[in-house]
């Protein structure tokens, strides 16, 4: 009997505890959106805005707040930490980041990772070299480009078109920003395509935020071609030689905007490498949102695809639905 | 395991709960479940309902955009084509106003002659060199179909420089058209490039408003014109179906499945003119805010509802339950030894059911009393019959002694022997009582062996050694007489006078028991005689009145158990001792009373 009773009351206290928890279900509140702040190098360019438009379309679905913070040129570790204490400071759930130059982003990036989930877009940390060639994973998840292969890309399109051919040929090569991993690693992959193909590489130029280069690419002479690893310089060398197209050199170029797209269909270009912004915005968002519901997600990493566009794809079907994101 | 639960004794509260319990959640989950699909079907109703009214609406905006595009087609041929020479001034003036007019919506206009050359476009601008406009979709649509306004698919406009280095997504208009160039008639085509964010914007708006539900356009042969997950479908990373669409007509189609393996609910209504369709797509399984708020409603009645029955299930369980456990307890402390007092209460079929118990108890009682009562005349019975055993063969040798003695003159000693008789009698009838004191039983031996000593003529010694305290004590009477008897039958009555033949009555108490005991230095008995003597066993030679030491042993063990009775002992030429052993009950009328109602003292 008393076994009964006690049996009657559990359940009762039970059900009690039930009708409180979904009472308080029916009166809170909405979760609050989840915020994500956004932090990529002068970000109302127009090479962001298929990122930027993947962003938006993940985060429309998965009701994330974005919060795109408006940027200038990053200079070092310093502007991008105060940037990500700010919105830190102003209550972020999570990251995108574009890492900045210099050697010291890893730390600064791992230390903000152990507060709230960070991930890499456009350009990785800067690996350490530790003895000689060793460098070093930084752990954090990156959804980008493989910079090594659009390098290996443009120099292996560079050598077909040339039959494998490029003796005697000169060659100018326009990086991105100097200490940034991307800079290095694509630089790398085209060398290693160049690699025995005779060709000389006669400049070899970091872009900087100070210097336009197209005052600097007036003053060479005798180049074959260029090519140009950073979408900034594309478009300046893009519309340099548009009204030049006769007499330039043939320009093949890493560009993520409408911009050097135009510049490839006016010939101001000759061979153009695209990446696939809407997916890494939309990945990155989609990742974050599966680590803010699960709370035991590890955040994967994606390499996102990188295509070779000639004048004559531009306006193909498949094409026009791939540059439609960058409109 | 299902038989370990069958063999589990459940009581009657709470099978009576489980099977309210089980009732009252099942009802209530099926009530709840009821209700909440019927709200959720409600609001799908809804939703398709305000999903159709968008559309409607949705629906007169695009086809009036897409009439005024039209018009502003028809104005240009009717108004300026085909009024005005396109080699003249007036005409590009004409043109271009036109342009300028609706140049919030359109993104540029040109006429081409017949053969893709161009004529005149707005804005006015290069045309980029290496088009080629005779191959393009839109003008070989023209040149087929003459008589028709063509409408393209959404696309990429290549056909002039742009200063802001920028491309446009246009929708393209091109109609036949006849012109005169230099006064000479031929024709041409005009193209009116639409500006696709026209559409888009409106699409947008739309889907933006949705929550889950979604709006797309396709043409019909269903290419997508619209859709909000349009860059994600080029990727992959969205399917829809609107292959399948493109065969279905105006309408409301459910449970359409989706790549996904979704049901949705499609509303489709085709754009006149166009040809194309706006689709509506409304989720089945989706659940919006309102409905998941709802669906906490119900499951927090739900387990109210519950939780209220539960206490009045307790309650009605109790009220069902408890008279007949009542009536359980009464019936169990009954059978452990209880009084039969029944319960009696709560409904009428339990109240009957408990009178009808204490009924049944009570005549139980009554006929084991019956029994008991029974039993126990039947034993005084017995005892009578076994203490009527003793007397006539004895009166009769008596009576026979008494006889010579009168016979023989010898007057005194027959006085003496009839007044022994006389005592010997008023013992042994004692009022008809079968309890006497030890005094009186005493007394009897007395008389009884002065009797035989004189029908022994003295041949033995009689030695009485009593505790006296032992006087006050009960016996069963006649017990000492029949262990004399045997004693001078068996013992000393064939002695000579020379041999010294005695008989010693004892008596003592030890602790709460008496002994008695009668010693003869008789002839005394074989062993084998001995272990039959106290029992029912022919072999024993009898004498005398022929009743036995078992009748006396049998008697005290009726009247005071098993623990009593006799002992013999003896040994051949050296005689026999038989004792007696009683339990020392005080002679007071209360014991004579109990033990007279044949109660056998247990002490």
């Amino acid at each position: 009997m008393k076994k009964n009773r006690i049996t009657f009351l559990i359940a009762e206290i039970c059900l009690g505890l039930l009708v409180i928890f979904f009472v308080r279900q029916i009166f809170i509140d909405e979760k609050p959106q989840k915020r994500v702040a956004v932090i990529v190098e002068n970000s109302g360019d127009e090479k962001w805005d298929s990122f930027i438009n993947g962003l938006k379309q993940a985060a429309d679905l998965y009701h994330i707040h974005l919060i795109i913070c408006n940027t200038d040129e990053i200079e070092d570790v310093n502007e991008e930490k105060d940037l990500i204490y700010e919105q830190l400071n102003n209550q972020v759930d999570g990251f995108i980041v574009q890492a900045a130059p210099g050697p010291d982003v890893m730390e600064m990036l791992q230390e903000v990772n152990k507060q709230k989930p960070v991930v890499l877009v456009a350009n990785d940390v800067l690996a350490k070299k530790e003895n000689g060639n060793e460098s070093v994973d930084s752990g954090l998840p990156r959804i980008m480009q493989n910079d090594y292969d659009m390098g290996y890309l443009l120099g292996d399109e560079l050598l077909r078109n040339n039959n494998n051919d490029l003796k005697g040929k000169n060659i100018g090569v326009i990086r991105g920003l100097k200490y940034t991993e991307g800079a290095q690693r694509c630089f790398q992959g085209l060398m290693d395509a160049l690699d025995g193909s005779g060709c000389e590489i006669i400049y070899d130029m970091y872009k900087t935020y100070d210097d336009n280069i197209v005052t600097f690419v007036k003053k060479q002479k005798n180049i074959d071609y260029w090519i140009v690893l950073d979408t900034e310089s594309l478009e300046q060398i893009g519309e340099l030689y548009l009204n030049e197209i006769e007499n330039k050199p043939t320009v093949y170029g890493v560009g993520n905007s409408m911009k050097c797209v135009y510049y490839l269909d006016e010939k101001a270009i000759d061979c153009l490498v695209m990446t696939d912004g809407y997916r890494m915005g939309y990945d990155s968002v989609v990742e974050l949102a599966m680590a803010f519901e699960h709370q035991f997600y590890g955040i994967k990493s994606y390499t996102i695809d990188c295509r070779i566009i000639h004048k004559e794809d531009i306006f193909t079907e498949e094409m026009q639905q791939f540059l439609c994101t960058y409109e | 395991m299902i038989r370990r639960i069958k063999n589990i004794q459940f009581d009657i509260q709470s099978m009576i709960m489980a099977a309210l319990t089980l009732l009252t959640v099942v009802t209530s989950i099926v009530m709840g479940l009821i209700l909440y699909n019927r709200y959720e079907k409600s609001m799908q109703q809804v939703e398709v309902q305000d999903t159709q009214v968008l559309m409607k609406s949705t629906v007169d905006s695009i086809e009036r955009n897409l009439k005024y595009m039209r018009q502003i087609s028809n104005t240009i041929n009717f108004n300026v084509i085909q009024e005005l020479d396109v080699s003249s001034a007036e005409f590009n003036q004409e043109f271009g106003l036109l342009y300028e007019m609706n140049k919030d919506q359109v993104q540029s206009m040109a006429l081409y002659d017949g053969t893709g050359k161009l004529i005149v476009a707005e804005p006015v601008t290069s045309q980029k060199e290496d088009v080629m406009i005779s191959e393009r979709e839109w003008f070989v649509n023209a040149v087929d179909e003459i008589e028709n306004i063509h409408f393209s698919l959404p696309h990429i406009q290549n056909l002039f420089d742009d200063d802001s280095y920028r491309y446009h997504r246009v929708v393209s208009l091109s109609r036949f058209v006849d012109i005169i160039d230099g006064g000479t008639p031929g024709n041409g085509v005009l193209l009116v490039d639409m500006k696709y964010s026209s559409i888009s914007e409106m699409l947008d708006k739309i889907n933006k408003e949705s929550n889950e539900r979604y709006y797309y356009l396709c043409d019909s042969e269903g290419n997508m014109i619209f859709h909000p997950h349009l860059m994600e479908m080029s990727r992959g990373l969205f399917q829809e179906n609107s292959d399948i669409i493109k065969n279905y007509e105006d309408g409301i189609y459910e449970d359409i499945q989706t790549v996904n393996k979704k049901k949705n609910t499609v509303i489709i209504n085709t754009i006149s003119y166009t040809g194309w369709k706006l689709v509506g797509v409304v989720p089945q399984n989706v659940k919006n805010d309102r409905v998941v708020r709802f669906r906490y409603y119900i499951i927090t009645i739900v387990i109210l509802l519950i939780m209220m029955l539960l206490l009045i299930n307790k309650l009605i369980t109790r009220k069902i339950s408890s008279p007949i456990l009542k009536l359980d307890d009464s019936v169990k402390a009954y059978e452990a030894g209880g009084k039969p007092n029944i319960y009696i209460g709560g409904s009428s079929e339990i109240r009957h059911l408990g009178k009808s118990v204490q009924k049944s108890y009570e005549q139980i009682e009554h006929l084991m009393k019956e029994i008991v009562e029974q039993q126990n005349e039947r034993r005084k019975s017995e005892l009578d019959a076994l203490q009527s055993q003793i007397n006539p063969h004895f009166l009769y040798n008596t009576l026979e002694s008494i006889t010579w003695m009168i016979e023989g003159n010898k007057n005194k000693e027959a006085v003496f022997m009839i007044s022994e008789l006389a005592k010997l009698f008023r013992i042994s009838l004692s009022k008809g009582k079968t309890i006497i004191s030890i005094e009186d039983e005493i007394q009897h031996c007395r008389s009884y062996m002065n009797i035989q000593k004189h029908r022994y003529k003295e041949r033995f010694a009689i030695v009485y050694d009593i505790d006296e305290r032992i006087y006050e004590y009960c016996t069963v009477k006649l017990i000492l007489q029949p262990i004399l008897e045997n004693a001078i039958y068996y013992g000393v009555g064939d002695m000579d006078e020379d041999d010294d033949a005695q008989i010693i009555i004892r008596g003592r108490m030890e602790g709460n028991d008496i002994y008695l005991s009668v010693e003869d230095n008789g002839m005394g008995m074989r062993e084998e005689d001995v272990r039959n003597i106290l029992t029912d066993n022919q072999k024993v030679p009898k004498h005398g009145s022929g009743v036995g030491l078992i009748n006396v042993h049998t008697r005290i063990q009726l009247m005071f158990g098993v623990a009593y009775g006799l002992a013999v002992e003896s040994e051949a030429d050296e005689g026999t001792t038989v004792t007696v052993h009683l339990p020392a009950i005080l002679f007071t009328k209360e014991n004579c009373e109990e033990l007279e109602k044949s109660k056998i003292w247990k002490g």
